[in-house]
């Protein structure tokens, strides 16, 4: 379980839920769909929106979940909403960009039960003002579609040599990288990344 | 006893590049100068990533660590003589800084780097990888530029043993490596001497590649309808039995009980034979050595976790009766209760 977010400025929240938190680039939540999916810009796109859809609203209706409820009765309770919300998203999706939806196959409505909703759910809703837990929620979102569409241009242009679908000449192209092989590899590459810029974010605010 | 003990790690990796420049020189010979810029160009780039990582990492730079060059010499002699330069590049930059470094550097490698890096660039350029010239008897040419014609190349002898189930040359071409593969990967008669000299020298464990052989060598010769040139063709091609010698008895990721190291090559060799004849794949001591390494690491647990039973349960003592005090000497104890059983 994540530590509790004890920040008091809007800021600290936004960077926290952004970048030091990222949900898939440190907190490595939702990753599988990430690896399996999102491998091109328009596929990280659709994941992107699918899940800002499901997660947002699943967190905001689930915050109304008294607190005083068991443990386990909660996180089916958190379930519960999630499958509720997939319903009409998945009808607004699939109206929207079918074709995209569609070869996101199992991994769309396995975003019902992203470990995203339970973290927050567990740790927000029961230290923070319904201001703040909304602010987190927001930008925690965001955090995870930017990292997730950055991977996806990445992960199309080094392992397809496309970028948003066109060919743009890339001298070698790395096939495995458009596999879950390389996707994982890929990701693993980016959250070092992320969290060499966060400890020189570090450095430079304590100096 | 534990695996290496006796012996330093440069001594190891001595004898490791004498048998892999002696390798190298029978690849040029076969295959001519390019072969020679394809293995430099491995070992050249993987002793400059290795030295970059060591900097950026801040950590000392030891003169006497030759690893990442035999990296790069076990990575060239791999791969085909007609490999593109940024294949090799991409192979050598992959293996050192994902496989070797990101783990934490010599020593402390899950898998073993030289297989990862010929795995990544058999995925990402599976054409140009796993296409061969054929041997050449004079010192005739490959040519030098990066893309060789694909009018050159053809299937591996291991492709065809898999698809057809028999070998497509003789017995003598397989002892002495005169067929399409890999440039250094398949020269029996050499490699055969190799292990003796490094088994006998204590640079690989015996017991890992014996187990490993016994297994596969087994499994082949009844698979193939006890057909003795069968279980020639699997240990010449598909880098196998290279691949027993250089990746799989790796002095960094084989396990350190002598137990350990017995079921890791019943499992590799196990694994090898598997995919090779049921999934049809190439080179499947690659995919297989990659496959076994946490299993590798697992059974070393399980072994500690055993000798820590010993210890408690059953009251393994020092000579001077004490409890034993580090997981040194509970090893040792092990090992020599494998010994004697």
């Amino acid at each position: 379980m994540e530590k509790p977010v004890n920040e008091n400025s809007s800021k600290d929240i936004i960077f926290n839920a952004m970048l030091k938190r990222n949900p898939i680039l440190v907190s490595g939540m939702v990753v599988a769909p990430a690896i399996m999916t999102a491998d091109s810009l328009s596929r990280a796109a659709t994941l992107a929106a699918a899940f800002s859809l499901i997660t947002f609203f699943t967190l905001l209706i689930s915050s109304f979940v008294p607190k005083n409820i068991v443990y386990t009765i909660r996180i089916i309770m958190y379930a519960f909403i999630g499958s509720l919300v997939y319903v009409p998203a998945a009808i607004m999706l699939k109206y929207y960009i079918p074709d995209e939806i569609g070869q996101m196959g199992i991994f769309f409505p396995l975003l019902v039960v992203n470990s995203l909703i339970v973290s927050r759910s567990e740790t927000i809703f029961f230290l923070e003002s319904k201001g703040k837990m909304m602010l987190d929620i927001v930008f925690c979102i965001i955090g995870y579609d930017a990292a997730v569409i950055l991977y996806g241009i990445i992960r199309e242009i080094i392992g397809a040599g496309t970028a948003g679908g066109k060919i743009i000449g890339m001298p070698i192209v790395f096939q495995v990288f458009s596999t879950p092989a390389g996707g994982f590899i890929l990701l693993g590459v980016m959250a070092a990344l992320l969290r060499i810029i966060l400890l020189m974010i570090k450095k430079v605010r304590q100096k | 006893m534990v695996f290496n003990s006796e012996k330093s790690d440069v001594s190891i990796m001595t004898d490791m590049l004498i048998v892999l420049i002696v390798l190298s020189g029978v690849a040029v010979y076969y295959y001519g100068i390019r072969a020679a810029v394809v293995i430099v160009l491995s070992a050249a780039v993987c002793c400059l990533t290795d030295l970059i990582c060591i900097k950026l990492r801040k950590k000392e730079f030891i003169k006497e660590d030759i690893s990442a060059l035999i990296t790069g010499l076990t990575l060239g002699l791999m791969m085909p003589a007609s490999a593109p330069y940024f294949a090799v590049v991409s192979a050598a930059v992959f293996a050192i800084v994902i496989a070797k470094q990101a783990f934490g550097g010599y020593g402390c490698e899950i898998f073993a780097p030289a297989a990862a890096g010929f795995l990544f660039v058999s995925l990402c350029f599976p054409e140009n990888v796993l296409t061969y010239p054929a041997v050449t008897d004079s010192m005739q040419k490959i040519p030098l530029s990066s893309l060789v014609p694909s009018n050159v190349l053809r299937s591996s002898m291991t492709r065809i043993f898999i698809t057809t189930g028999s070998s497509p040359v003789s017995a003598l071409e397989l002892l002495v490596g005169k067929f399409a593969g890999p440039m250094g990967t398949g020269i029996v008669l050499i490699l055969a001497v190799a292990a003796v000299f490094l088994m006998l020298r204590r640079s690989i464990s015996a017991i890992t590649f014996f187990s490993e052989a016994v297994v596969s060598g087994v499994a082949v010769f009844l698979l193939s309808g006890y057909d003795p040139l069968s279980v020639l063709c699997f240990f010449a091609g598909g880098m196998t039995l290279f691949g027993m010698i250089f990746l799989s008895c790796d002095r960094s990721t084989v396990p350190k009980t002598k137990s350990s190291r017995l079921l890791y090559g019943i499992i590799v060799g196990g694994i090898t034979v598997l995919m090779q004849y049921y999934s049809k794949t190439e080179n499947a001591i690659v995919y297989a050595v990659i496959i076994a390494a946490p299993l590798g690491i697992e059974l070393d647990k399980r072994s500690l976790s055993y000798a820590e039973m010993l210890k408690t349960k059953k009251g393994i003592f020092s000579k001077n009766n004490k409890p034993l005090k580090n997981m040194q000497e509970t090893l040792d104890i092990l090992d020599k209760n494998d010994g004697e059983g």
